[in-house]
């Protein structure tokens, strides 16, 4: 080989492993950056994930699971957050929840991030940016933005086409690490299948009445901005004895439930009520209800980036939503929320509506059926608008700072396991 | 069942190792397609499974 | 400065960039490559809010990591397979055996769609079978060029014929619907088109004598008996079928494990007697010989990555789908392959997904539409900048001519799949009956 020649091949060897060292830096930073939040002071226990599934122990889909007993007798509620990590305003409503929540009768119980796996990556192909910063008057929090899907590096391969369990139902290859199409899940299954089964578990062993799914859609997909609920159920001994799937309208209505809330909170955002259908498996709307005996509830807010079709994708356009393509498409009657790129649709509005739209759920719940009645208060969606129209981040206003003494005891730092001294304590 | 996803998935990460290492010496010696244009492109594609067999992306 | 008006500018700053570097450096793989750093820079100086490119550009590298992987293992296959002298003894006994050149072509046909419909790649079809369909095309008398266009149009069949039509999963995903409902809706489409190609390649081609064909095939290995022949397809084959039929009692493989298993079968059944040197020189010269196509769609996902970080994918699909329902029909035959050829597998997210949700709106079948839209995104396989297909049919048949020559031979072929396609999306209700 001619000298010359060789030079060349290392300087673009070189060049090439500088390309990756610099990129793979900011890979390394998102898949090992730790938030912390600061629990409120009715946290009663920590569980993890593991707990229910002993195999997911020293994964990264093992995740911390907060419960807040108020020791009364009441419903319990289950909040699932970050079951795709791409849409961000479903943890940070989690993470409000956590922070902020006072309950004065019945359980609740948090997942923030319920796919940590797909929360270390970033979306393929789409540009997203790794992080979203909320300002505090204590300071600045960064938060990751991840995938929709679990991260190859912790389930890889996919499979040509992904069968659900046991519905027997194809889907997409890549849906076999979508936790949010793998419910009910598999004991012994692959690694995302397991987080969906320690989810059922959750559900199942800590009798969960009211259960909820924190999502954000493209205002182009018909279920945006709209609580999706079961109008019929799956017989499930009828399926366990012949495996016929045959449904029936159960005592208990989570989609009376949806309705009545979409209707109450109108006058503040619009909140459409969908029938889960029963012919799409996977998903937990359809599947909780199906294999628990909880009212079961997904809710969407709108979130533009998942659109696809935006202008520069920037932490801004996910924060703060404005798109001139998206307003172009309104305009021509194609999306399906009343989308206005003055107001966009910023992180506080994402997060406040998943924010009330769970209280509401959980109100009219124990309305109708007062042995679910669960008494909870946390940030709504009205005072972070007020918060709003006085130029205050309404997000960053309801965090705390870990790093404040007063809060050292309860600052809980999220990863795959137990990090700190806090969670021995609980 | 598990331990035999989590074998595979191992699997996986030496398969990508193997691309890497048949990529970094195609870099140096090959038969076919050669010239600097072809230099960059093995260099350039072998940044994946590089990132992948360290376990990073 | 409006979002439309900049990211125009874009897309032409990467259009540039891209139409430069092909004439230049002769390359479409590093043409994209170069597109695609040239608008990452253009758009971190347009909108420093996007900070450093280098990290998107670097993860754009992975969009089709498995893909490339698929590609790496299904070469492996065939050429360890080939090398025990078993595709040669097949050829030679279709040819033998098949005296009817319809039947013939019937059969390199069907042959042809099987590895696309599993893997749901074309460029695997292609791998697999294309020496041995070229082969006996050759001695059917049919010419290079429309050798390689039969080639070329039935690996586009291939990777839109069930089970596994890549477009129809991804955009049935974004839009949450089972993948349910689409075999006969792609299959029969798939048929006709491939009926028509059959007739339009061997219409006028006179076979060679056949003792004369066969007179240029290696001598057959007595030892190469049927078994050692059949055990690595049968291998592969039941692998598919346990994973489809039996998903819960076997652990995910994998596209690339499931032939590099079938390989390892390959190399056990070969009655050779070959080196590990042996070997590892076949592994070298299929990396070598894969390279060019992993080098595509890798740099692929890289331009994906960049047109959408800068809003240039964005301004594209946000047009196309804010057309008149009149242009889309008129246009989505055009519109459709061209993103193919900029998106790849993207097209049924960024296009495929707001058609989706676009129809439905309007009360129109969408299960038809979607199939529709699988028949016709494939065809850009043979567009700019990617081609995949168009080029790896190109190389097998060794066709050196004008690359538009051989297009306006396949553009006959291709308008057959796609004016029914059209038709589906036009008249969806009257195809629904077909699932």
């Amino acid at each position: 080989m001619e000298k010359k020649s060789l030079i060349i091949k290392i300087v673009v060897l070189v060049l090439a492993l500088v390309l990756a060292l610099l990129a793979g830096i900011e890979f390394w930073q998102l898949r090992h950056y730790k938030e912390t939040i600061v629990a409120s002071d009715d946290l009663t226990e920590v569980k993890w994930f593991s707990d229910y599934v002993p195999s997911l122990k020293n994964t990264w889909m093992d995740t911390p699971v907060f419960i807040f007993d108020s020791g009364v007798e009441g419903g319990t509620v289950f909040v699932c957050g970050c079951p795709h990590p791409y849409e961000p305003a479903s943890t940070m409503a989690a993470y409000l929840m956590i922070e902020n929540l006072q309950v004065d009768k019945g359980k609740i119980i948090i997942v923030p991030r319920a796919n940590y796996s797909g929360s270390t990556d970033g979306m393929l192909g789409d540009a997203y940016p790794m992080f979203f910063h909320v300002s505090s008057d204590w300071g600045i929090s960064k938060y990751r933005i991840g995938d929709r899907y679990t991260n190859p590096l912790d389930q890889w391969p996919d499979p040509f086409t992904y069968v659900n369990y046991p519905s027997g139902q194809n889907l997409a290859y890549q849906d076999i690490r979508n936790l949010n199409r793998t419910y009910p899940g598999r004991e012994n299954g692959t690694l995302t299948e397991r987080a969906a089964y320690a989810v059922m578990e959750i559900i199942r062993q800590e009798k969960v009445d009211i259960a909820i799914d924190m999502h954000e859609a493209e205002i182009l997909y018909p279920v945006t901005s709209t609580y999706v609920a079961p109008s019929k159920v799956l017989d499930r001994e009828k399926f366990l004895e012949t495996g016929e799937m045959e449904y029936y309208e159960p005592e208990k209505s989570s989609l009376d439930v949806a309705m009545m809330a979409g209707m109450n909170i109108s006058d503040q955002f619009l909140m459409k009520s969908a029938s889960s259908p029963n012919t799409l498996h996977g998903l937990s709307h359809r599947e909780w209800a199906d294999w628990s005996d909880s009212l079961t509830f997904l809710m969407e807010t709108p979130e533009i980036f998942i659109d696809k079709i935006t202008g520069p994708r920037t932490e801004a356009l996910m924060t703060e939503g404005k798109d001139e393509f998206l307003q172009k498409v309104t305009d021509k009657g194609l999306t399906y929320f009343p989308y206005d790129m003055e107001f966009g649709t910023p992180m506080w509005y994402r997060t406040g509506r998943h924010l009330t739209g769970a209280l509401e759920v959980i109100f009219w719940a124990g309305f109708f059926y007062p042995e679910m009645e669960v008494q909870v208060t946390w940030p709504t969606y009205l005072e972070m608008a007020e918060l709003e129209d006085q130029g205050i981040d309404s997000v960053g206003y309801y965090l705390k700072n870990p790093d404040a003494p007063e809060n050292k005891d309860h600052a809980f730092t999220i990863y795959y396991k137990p990090v700190g001294e806090n969670y021995d304590k609980y | 069942m598990v331990f035999f996803e989590n074998l595979i998935h191992i699997l996986y990460f030496v398969m990508a190792g193997l691309v890497a290492l048949s990529m970094l010496k195609s870099l140096f010696k090959r038969k076919k397609n050669q010239g600097v244009v072809f230099d960059i492109m093995y260099a350039y594609c072998l940044i994946p499974f590089l990132l992948r067999v360290l376990y990073i992306k | 400065m409006t979002t439309t008006t900049l990211t125009l500018i874009l897309l032409i700053i990467m259009i540039a960039a891209f139409v430069l570097s092909s004439i230049k450096l002769k390359s479409p793989d590093i043409s994209m490559a170069v597109a695609a750093v040239v608008l990452a820079i253009a758009g971190t100086i347009a909108v420093p809010a996007l900070g450093s490119p280098v990290r998107y550009l670097v993860e754009g590298l992975f969009v089709n990591l498995d893909l490339a992987l698929l590609f790496i293992a299904a070469s492996i296959f065939v050429n360890i397979y080939s090398h025990s002298g078993a595709i040669a003894a097949i050829t030679r006994t279709v040819v033998e055996k098949v005296n009817n050149k319809w039947v013939l072509l019937s059969i390199m046909g069907v042959l042809m769609l099987i590895p696309g419909a599993l893997t749901g790649a074309g460029s695997v079809a292609i791998f697999v079978l294309g020496g041995l369909v070229n082969t006996v095309l050759e001695y059917l008398g049919i010419s290079k060029k429309k050798r390689t266009v039969f080639i070329c149009f039935f690996a586009m069949l291939s990777a839109a014929c069930p089970p596994i039509n890549l477009w129809t999963m991804l955009m049935t995903a974004q839009a949450n619907m089972p993948y349910v409902g689409f075999t006969w809706l792609l299959l029969i489409p798939i048929v006709i088109a491939g009926a028509f190609t059959i007739v339009f390649v061997g219409w006028g081609a006179k076979p060679q004598s056949k003792e004369e064909t066969l007179a240029k095939f290696p001598p057959k290995d007595p030892k190469l008996t049927w078994w050692r022949i059949i055990l690595p397809f049968v291998a592969i084959i039941a692998l598919f079928l346990l994973a489809l039929y039996d998903p819960w009692g076997l652990p995910v493989l994998g596209l690339p494990l499931m032939f590099l298993i079938a390989a390892l079968v390959a190399l056990l059944c070969n009655p050779k007697k070959t080196t590990a040197k042996q070997y590892l020189g076949i592994l070298d010269d299929t990396m070598e010989q894969v390279f060019p196509l992993v080098a595509n769609v890798l740099s692929i996902g890289v331009l994906q990555s960049a047109m959408a970080a800068t809003g240039v994918r964005g301004l594209i699909g946000s047009t196309c789908v804010g057309l008149p329902l009149v242009l889309i029909y008129a246009l989505i035959l055009v519109v459709g392959p061209i993103c193919q050829g900029c998106f790849n597998y993207g097209v049924s997210i960024v296009l495929g997904g707001p058609l989706i949700f676009m129809f439905n709106t309007l009360g129109m079948d969408v299960t038809v539409i979607c199939a529709a839209l699988s028949l016709i995104f494939p065809l850009g396989d043979t567009l700019p900048p990617s081609r995949i297909v168009g080029r790896l049919a190109c190389e097998t048949t060794e066709y050196k001519e004008s690359y538009l020559g051989f297009f306006k031979t396949l553009v006959l072929p291709m308008l057959v799949l796609g004016i029914m396609a059209v038709i589906m999306i036009i008249k969806p209700a009257a195809f629904a009956f077909l699932y």
